[in-house]
């Protein structure tokens, strides 16, 4: 063995080990950290699924609609048809922490910015927090970038309250919200309370007159009509614009035949389904992973008789940054942005910026110290997992941004924190999680997310052949 | 496989294993996977921390 491998490897295991410390100690310190640990350790899994299956959803849209490469944005889809049989079991049994979304046009015009932003930026919210695992400087920008334009946009008032339409200032006044909660002043505030409360709230299961926990609601509802055909029909459309001029010019050349069939187009779409194996593989994982994470964090909740992890946080004696309910944010399965967004928040209510009087930090996710936040200790080993999974693979390498890189990845990310805060979500949160549990607001989503990823690899491609023009006139090419 | 890779494998799986069996007791004890007659699971929520929570509204206000 080289010495190579063998620094990599220390460095996986010291990784590895430094999480089993703290997982070991805080548990023998005190029983109820065990419930942080649970967000750890699936974090963790998260990481080394995210790097071993290249799951970013920015390179995926970049590489069909800038190269025509089907590959990965096909894993993807793939990867949420594994993960929505897997919430479907878990949502029929009655165990599911997942709550829908408010559908609306809202969904769309968030999936625009988050999907123009994560091209510009050159890594989606899930992508980003992996690439900072495997050492890219420009990743960690990005991630740094969601979370101050986040943290910054749920509580910015002033001249923007001018942009709130009355109706909307209206019904969140109305909502009975506490005195501590200033909806009156702040953008999001009133978007929240008296735009996106007012939106329906469904699942596919629920609009086709089912039971949502019932097993003919979750398969065939959820899971059928929801999932697999949408993805079966985004596939075939996938397949005809990209891989079937590909597919039909091999199979003519292999059968030496002018006219292709039925079959062979079939036999051309299997071979489009395959090649994104690895992706596919990490989705199995994440779907299982995403289904016990669920399945795990309801038993916590049970044997310690709570229903949010602030209750939790209280009993370690840790009550700084609660909301008024008592509340931390605490999904019960896989979310990216919204404990990036709260440890900025952190740090601004230190340094004497009142984050608290706003519904996103003050109402329902509240700012608790970062060191014993649930979801960031999740995103923390998310990095750590997937760093472990770099240094095995020999990916691993400290990467500077350029200047050029720097500035991508602050738009980037910039774009990526509006889209995510008026999407409540991100490409995880509001699209992959939502999608596969047979949520439309996820396809709402998703739909804007794939506009803007287009919108996004047209303006690159136009700017960097701008720029590349500007080059060859100075050097009088 | 890279038996290396397997080790931490191994590693990781003892914890999330650890988690999953700590987790059964509680739904077993709430009757999730024998006879249970209604889908959900009914919480036991610590009055002591209701209370502290419902104070803490008030305090707020």
């Amino acid at each position: 063995m080289d010495t190579g491998t063998r620094k990599r490897r220390f460095w996986a295991l010291a990784i590895v080990g430094f999480f089993s410390l703290i997982s070991i100690s805080t548990y023998t310190y005190n029983e109820n950290y065990i419930y942080l640990s649970v967000y750890l350790w699936f974090g963790f899994i998260y990481g080394m699924c995210l790097q071993y299956g290249r799951f970013c959803f920015a390179s995926a849209f970049r590489d069909l609609f800038a190269v025509g490469v089907p590959r990965m944005a096909v894993g993807i889809m793939i990867a949420i048809i594994f993960f929505a049989f897997v919430s479907a079991f878990v949502t029929a049994t009655g165990i599911s922490t997942f709550h829908p979304s408010p559908v609306s046009l809202h969904s769309v015009i968030a999936g625009l910015f988050f999907g123009i932003g994560m091209v510009f930026a050159g890594g989606c919210a899930s992508g980003s927090l992996y690439k900072t695992g495997e050492g890219s400087g420009t990743a960690l920008l990005v991630v740094l970038s969601i979370s101050l334009t986040q943290s910054t946009f749920v509580d910015i008032g002033g001249v923007f309250n001018k942009l709130v339409p009355h109706s909307w200032r209206e019904s969140a006044l109305s909502k009975g919200l506490p005195d501590a909660i200033n909806v009156g002043d702040g953008w999001v505030d009133q978007y929240l309370a008296g735009y996106v409360w007012n939106q329906p709230i469904t699942t596919f299961a629920k609009m086709l007159g089912l039971d949502n926990e019932s097993f003919v609601g979750a398969y065939v509802g959820n899971l059928l009509v929801g999932v697999v055909l949408p993805a079966l029909f985004l596939l075939t459309i996938v397949y005809i614009l990209f891989a079937k001029k590909r597919y039909e010019k091999e199979i003519r050349k292999l059968k030496n035949i002018s006219t292709l069939g039925i079959k062979d187009h079939l036999s051309g779409f299997w071979s489009m389904i395959l090649s994104s194996k690895r992706t596919a593989i990490a989705g199995l994982i994440l779907g299982i992973a995403a289904g016990l994470h669920m399945f795990v964090i309801e038993g916590m909740r049970i044997k310690f008789g709570v229903r949010n992890a602030g209750e939790i946080l209280k009993r370690i004696g840790f009550d700084f940054g609660l909301s008024v309910r008592g509340t931390v944010f605490d999904p019960g399965y896989w979310y990216v942005t919204t404990q990036e967004a709260q440890w900025v928040g952190w740090v601004f209510q230190k340094m004497g910026w009142n984050h608290m009087d706003n519904i996103f930090f003050g109402y329902i996710n509240g700012i608790p110290n970062p060191a014993f936040n649930p979801a960031d200790w999740m995103s923390l080993a998310l990095i750590g997992g997937a760093a472990v999974m770099a240094l095995l693979n020999n990916e691993f390498k400290f990467k500077m941004p350029t200047k050029e890189l720097a500035i991508w990845a602050m738009v980037g990310g910039f774009f990526m924190g509006i889209g995510s805060r008026l999407g409540l979500g991100c490409n995880v949160g509001a699209f992959f999680v939502r999608v596969a549990n047979g949520d439309p607001a996820g396809w709402l989503f998703g739909i804007g997310m794939i506009v803007g990823a287009y919108i996004g690899v047209k303006f690159f491609n136009w700017w960097t052949e701008r720029k590349m023009a500007k080059e060859l006139e100075g050097m009088n090419f | 496989m890279d038996r290396f890779f397997l080790v931490i494998v191994l590693i990781v799986g003892l914890f999330v294993g650890y988690l999953i069996g700590y987790s059964i007791p509680p739904f077993i004890e709430a009757g999730v996977f024998t006879g249970r007659q209604e889908k959900g699971v009914k919480v036991m929520i610590d009055e002591k921390v209701k209370k502290y929570y419902e104070k803490l509204y008030e305090e707020e206000e």
